[in-house]
């Protein structure tokens, strides 16, 4: 009986939303404390992973052909003595190989000579004040908020998907193309994106990457250090000593200036003030300094300023008053 | 199959083309979708057992015959699909995965067999789900569609979608598990047969 009830208890639709890489911040919240409430879930979960990973399996196997796997691979099979190397075909096509770099290199090089002749100049873009949504040629959207600046290449964007994030902070949505990799430069730190979105922020002392969907890999120069980031990650370049580390974010509002979205799960209410003094430049005077431990769950989208102020003070039973620009929070 | 095995590295060590033939045929399916697990990229998968195999042929009077062949052709592709990870070190998150995965990889059992099972009866469970149900699981995985773009192929809602998707993934997820049982102990009693053949050969 206990089986049975656990068994229907599992959030398929979860799951598959999660397969498919749409889940949202709240469900994905939902399916993590389930698979944590109790082994039998994670074991579940696990087995319905490994269902989705063999169908797809189960598709490649289906559609092998041995006979024609032989008949490809017959011609590369040594035919007579017994004394022949271990990879016979592949030391055939080294040479060939070299060759073969050697042209490439010559192309890309020609390649490169003409897109710089070609260069009409660098496109640089700023925002002040205002946030700007930067749609790049291959169809990459950029969402910059202000104060920052951007830059790329115009006209050979689409042979080397390039771009340079000065200062500031960005949210991008990424066309993916496996045969073009999409590069950030942020100072030392390359961003490289295998198709995803995610939000790019420049500190001080910091470079903060948080991925909502996808992978993305931080590479610190030409050097081979790297790290890769899944959805909901966390990565942190810092500029000082040069260190990466990633993390889970916990930060549910890290791109709140993009989406105008807040979600607040038993958050204290000096977090929630420096979000709005962040997102509209809301000042918050507590009358009481114990009402900033006070806690807000709750979720705005698309509200103003002064909805989300009396939303807070509705739910948490408190007074706003409004005075010169800067809201007061009393018992 | 130990003994069919057998006699085609016999005659692969006489350089006779088509035992090898025989040999790749019989194993490739299996070898390949075990590589593909590893690698994820068809012509990397194919190139893998492809290799494999040439070592057989260039090899085989070193192989050792007492060992079966399937343990060791798992083995030399597993092997041979983590070097060519490795080397890609752009998937560096998969290596992992299967890095750790491989530490308690046991050196007797034949992986290639093992998922080989697995896939067959995960492809019985598939065919004992209704065929509207089937229908949509099918898109999801092996077409890789979208909830919405099945819900709009199938001209159904997202909702219907994600109904099938709960009730085969839940029909299979149990099928699955109650055969395990099963299979765990005629696998048992099969490796016993074949000891036992095995034996009356030998006498």
């Amino acid at each position: 009986m206990e089986e049975i009830n656990n068994s229907n208890h599992i959030p398929y639709h979860l799951i598959m939303d999660e397969l498919e890489g749409k889940i949202s911040t709240t469900d994905l919240q939902e399916l993590e404390s389930w698979k944590a409430a109790n082994p039998d879930h994670l074991r579940s979960y696990q087995e319905i992973l490994d269902i989705a990973d063999h169908s797809e399996l189960l598709m490649v196997y289906k559609e092998t052909d041995p006979e024609q796997a032989w008949q490809r691979f017959e011609p590369s099979i040594p035919v007579e003595t017994r004394i022949v190397s271990l990879h016979p075909q592949k030391k055939k096509g080294l040479p060939f190989l070299k060759w073969a770099a050697a042209v490439m290199v010559l192309i890309s090089g020609a390649w490169f000579v003409a897109n710089q002749r070609g260069w009409i100049g660098e496109e640089t873009v700023r925002t002040g004040n205002e946030h700007q949504k930067l749609v790049l040629p291959d169809g990459t959207e950029v969402f910059m908020n202000a104060n920052t600046t951007i830059s790329y290449h115009k006209s050979g964007f689409l042979n080397s998907r390039n771009v340079e994030l000065e200062k500031g902070e960005a949210y991008f949505n990424v066309i993916h193309d496996e045969k073009s990799p999409f590069s950030i430069k942020v100072g030392e730190l390359y961003v490289n994106d295998l198709g995803t979105s995610f939000n790019l922020k420049v500190e001080p002392e910091q470079v903060v990457v948080v991925v909502n969907s996808g992978k993305v890999a931080l590479e610190q120069g030409k050097e081979t250090k790297k790290i890769l980031l899944s959805a909901q990650d966390r990565g942190t370049f810092n500029k000082v000593t040069k260190e990466m580390s990633a993390v889970k974010n916990e930060d549910l509002n890290y791109k709140a200036w993009h989406d105008k979205t807040l979600h607040y799960q038993q958050a204290l209410l000096t977090e929630v003030s420096d979000d709005m003094k962040e997102l509209f430049g809301t000042q918050i005077v507590f009358q009481d300094s114990t009402l900033k431990e006070r806690k807000l769950s709750a979720y705005f989208k698309n509200k103003s300023e002064e909805e989300i102020m009396n939303t807070i003070g509705e739910t948490l039973r408190l007074k706003v008053t409004k005075r010169d620009g800067t809201f007061v929070l009393s018992n | 199959m130990t003994n069919k095995d057998n006699e085609l590295i016999e005659g692969i060590c006489r350089k006779d083309k088509q035992c090898f033939e025989l040999l790749y045929k019989g194993h490739y399916k299996k070898l390949y979708v075990l590589a593909f697990q590893y690698v994820r990229q068809q012509e990397m998968a194919e190139e893998i057992v492809n290799d494999v195999f040439l070592k057989v042929w260039n090899d085989a009077e070193q192989l050792n015959i007492k060992q079966s062949l399937g343990p060791y052709l798992s083995r030399c592709v597993i092997n041979m699909a983590l070097n060519s990870i490795k080397k890609e070190s752009r998937k560096a998150a998969n290596e992992v995965r299967f890095l750790s995965g491989y530490e308690e990889y046991e050196e007797e059992s034949d992986a290639a067999q093992i998922l080989e099972n697995k896939l067959i009866r995960l492809e019985k469970a598939l065919e004992s789900l209704p065929p509207q149900c089937r229908k949509v699981i099918m898109m999801s995985k092996f077409d890789k569609c979208k909830q919405q773009e099945i819900a709009d192929a199938l001209n159904i809602s997202v909702k219907t979608v994600k109904s099938h998707l709960t009730n085969g993934y839940e029909k299979i997820r149990v099928i699955l598990s109650k055969e395990q049982v099963l299979f765990f102990f005629l696998f048992l009693l099969s490796a016993v047969e074949l000891r036992l053949l095995h034996l009356i050969n030998v006498l």
